[in-house]
């Protein structure tokens, strides 16, 4: 009994593998550039990321354990009413819900304490910007334009009728890490950093003067479409937000 | 005998502090300190309506003028009677803002303690969480600098938000009107 607890745990362990990412640059392109036009440039500390967004399987596990986080019985404040309607129940996947399929429909609340059981966080926007600046081959392809067109590409793709398909289809990029494009996209920490959302439009001309360097009009690179879409759609969200193609991933910093 | 003491006690427990309502606030549990250098956590506004907003004691324009709104708000509260409340302010700045410095910024805007508090969080995911509850949005924008949406929210006495204003010009009435009559 206790050796299968222990290969259950270690099962658990392996299967939740995180990476090093090595630490780097990369061209904050949602920031205002500099004065000769060019983006700001961002270090970004070494830190470890889970290679793939947290599964199905994954997430059942941890309701298992942390049972406020259940379907039935997570407190409204903490995710609105389309909390995981991939389960039938707090402890079951829907019908044709695969356990290797990122999970979705986790607010910001919850999707943090699971990366809190874990002792990681979920990555800052530079992290996670950073992890997915990158193709199969370079380490930052964000100005490569066959890149951009791929994840272009799958931002226009329509919803598939059998729900998100499993995680490691597709290769892995640069830094061992599957499916920053392509199956969901992923909260991120600071998912409510970004200025042009309502509460600041709300006083026009006035912030715009205040927080010049809050809005996306004057921010570099503007080909980097596919970012824009992203920075767009977290502005949208509410911590409580929960949607079909929005997952997530946790990470840990130092390398 | 005991199993009756131990119901009555229950009882009483109870009756003390009902359970949260699910879309309180109040439901983290993060830890935050008030200028009294006090370590508390949100739940201990639980009691009392709130007028609360997030703002940073380096901050040269907004937050001042929100500092001045609210205070008109409390204002307006006054004037309709109710004596009942609290007025909140809550830090952006994990790294400048701690008591003392809290204290004496409430010193120096003339901030009655017995009425008004300024919490301030040792950890960003402190902050974060609770701009995520109030739905307010910010971003470091320098060392002692932030980016922030301007806005002032009601909670009832069990922490649930019942209403908010955004912007520094907006009309605060909404706000007195929904802490007056406990509604938005």
């Amino acid at each position: 009994m206790f050796a299968l607890a222990l290969l259950l745990n270690l099962w658990t362990l392996c299967s939740a593998q995180t990476l090093p990412v090595p630490g780097g640059a990369i061209n904050a392109f949602w920031l205002p550039p500099s004065p000769e036009g060019k983006p700001p440039v961002i270090k970004v500390g070494a830190f470890q990321a889970q290679a793939t967004p947290v599964t199905n399987a994954e997430y059942l596990d941890f309701v298992r354990k942390n049972p406020r986080w259940r379907k039935g019985k997570v407190a409204r404040i903490f995710a609105d009413p389309g909390y995981l309607r991939g389960f039938q129940s707090d402890l079951r996947l829907a019908k044709g819900a695969r356990k290797d399929s990122p999970v979705t429909h986790v607010s910001y609340f919850a999707a943090q304490a699971y990366c809190e059981s874990l002792g990681m966080h979920l990555p800052t926007t530079e992290q996670w910007e950073y992890m997915a600046a990158a193709s199969e081959t370079k380490a930052d392809a964000s100005a490569d334009p066959a890149f951009l067109e791929r994840i272009l590409e799958w931002y226009a793709e329509p919803r598939g009728a059998d729900g998100v398909p499993p995680v490691k289809r597709r290769p892995a990029n640069f830094f061992g890490l599957y499916d920053l494009h392509g199956l969901t996209w992923e909260w991120v920490e600071d998912f409510n950093s970004n200025l042009f959302t309502g509460e600041s439009r709300e006083d026009g001309s006035l912030n715009r003067n205040l927080f010049c360097g809050a809005g996306g009009a004057g921010s570099a690179s503007r080909e980097n479409y596919a970012a824009f879409m992203r920075f767009a759609f977290r502005s949208s969200l509410k911590g409580q937000s929960t949607a079909w193609n929005l997952g997530f991933r946790c990470v840990k910093d130092g390398g | 005998m005991t199993s009756v003491c131990l119901i009555l006690a229950a009882a009483v427990l109870a009756f003390a502090a009902p359970a949260l309502p699910e879309d309180s606030l109040y439901q983290v549990s993060s830890p935050w300190q008030k200028q009294t250098g006090e370590s508390v956590k949100l739940e201990s506004l639980r009691g009392k309506p709130v007028v609360i907003a997030m703002a940073y004691t380096s901050c040269t324009y907004s937050c001042p003028l929100t500092v001045e709104k609210m205070k008109q708000i409390e204002t307006a509260i006054q004037a309709a009677g109710v004596t009942d409340y609290r007025m909140v302010l809550a830090s952006f700045d994990t790294a400048g803002d701690r008591p003392p410095i809290t204290t004496w910024f409430m010193k120096k805007m003339k901030l009655d303690p017995a009425k008004w508090t300024w919490l301030s969080a040792a950890d960003d995911k402190t902050v974060r969480e609770l701009a995520a509850l109030l739905g307010v949005t910010y971003s470091r924008a320098g060392k002692n600098d932030f980016s922030h949406s301007n806005q002032i929210s009601i909670l009832d006495a069990d922490g649930r938000m019942v209403a908010t204003i955004a912007g520094i010009k907006a009309d605060h009435a909404p706000l007195v009107k929904a802490l007056v009559h406990g509604r938005g």
